[in-house]
């Protein structure tokens, strides 16, 4: 990810045939991850953090 | 604190450039690991430059108590394609659209100023990036996400484990490095998903 001279993104594109129909081949076949379990995990992390920054600003708030 | 693009109860997303203060928390946002340097430089050089003429997007996620920035991710349109061959039916031609995360870091000081909020990075990716990529969805054909992740294992799993992405199998990758030109010592690790 990004620019970094030491590490180089494979190129995608114009793949040659026997390549690129293995590649097209799994990726198709693979299924997408499930979206609701990621949500209702997301939202509980997310529900933890909220409740950690309420503890961060009452320590704040008593410090203060 | 604006109501962005998208927002949750902690958090909010909104385009490079948005908010005043996004220059100067350009300048105090870190990676934690090391060969994430060239995320930063990305986001110090080039992020402005690049959603001026449209190469790319760049979201800032920032802490809708305090407006610190606590995380940025880039996304630009992508295409995989196959070389054009010639069959009994004439000239075949495949391609898959997608869109690339090109870039995605949580910011490590936003981290050290709260030690203990756990899976922040699981949260940006479920919340904003891939809502904004479904949005996209609606009007352009897109079949996957993909990233090119840097050859780190404990990156890689993250990805795997905690955003749903997957590898090619091994023969595949080794064929896509030995692609590059000039020779590169290592490959970036090209992960995806589909979106639906």
């Amino acid at each position: 990810m990004a620019t970094n001279t030491r590490y180089a993104k494979p190129c995608m594109t114009n793949l040659p045939p026997e390549l690129g129909k293995s590649i097209f081949t799994q990726i198709l076949n693979t299924p997408a991850p499930d979206r609701k379990k990621m949500k209702a995990e997301s939202a509980k992390l997310l529900k933890a953090m909220v409740q950690e920054r309420d503890r961060e600003d009452e320590k704040r708030n008593s410090e203060e | 604190m604006k109501n962005g693009i998208l927002r949750n109860e902690l958090f909010v997303c909104d385009h490079l450039g948005t908010s005043a203060h996004d220059e100067k928390d350009i300048m105090g946002f870190s990676v934690g690991h090391p060969s994430g340097t060239g995320l930063v430089n990305y986001l110090r050089y080039h992020a402005f430059p690049d959603e001026n003429i449209g190469n790319m997007r760049t979201y800032m996620v920032r802490d809708v108590r305090t407006d610190e920035l606590a995380c940025y991710f880039s996304l630009k349109a992508g295409l995989i394609s196959v070389n054009e061959v010639l069959t009994e039916n004439g000239i075949e031609f495949d391609t898959l659209p997608g869109v690339e995360l090109a870039n995605f870091a949580v910011n490590d000081t936003y981290i050290k100023n709260h030690r203990n909020l756990k899976g922040l990075g699981s949260i940006i990716f479920t919340d904003f990036v891939v809502p904004i990529i479904e949005s996209s969805s609606d009007k352009i054909g897109i079949r996957i996400i993909y990233l090119f992740a840097l050859p780190e294992t404990d990156l890689i799993q993250q990805y795997e484990k905690n955003y749903g992405f997957a590898r090619l199998e091994k023969k595949a990758e080794d064929e896509l490095h030995r692609r590059l030109k000039p020779g590169y010592d290592e490959s970036c690790i090209f992960m995806y998903q589909s979106l639906k």
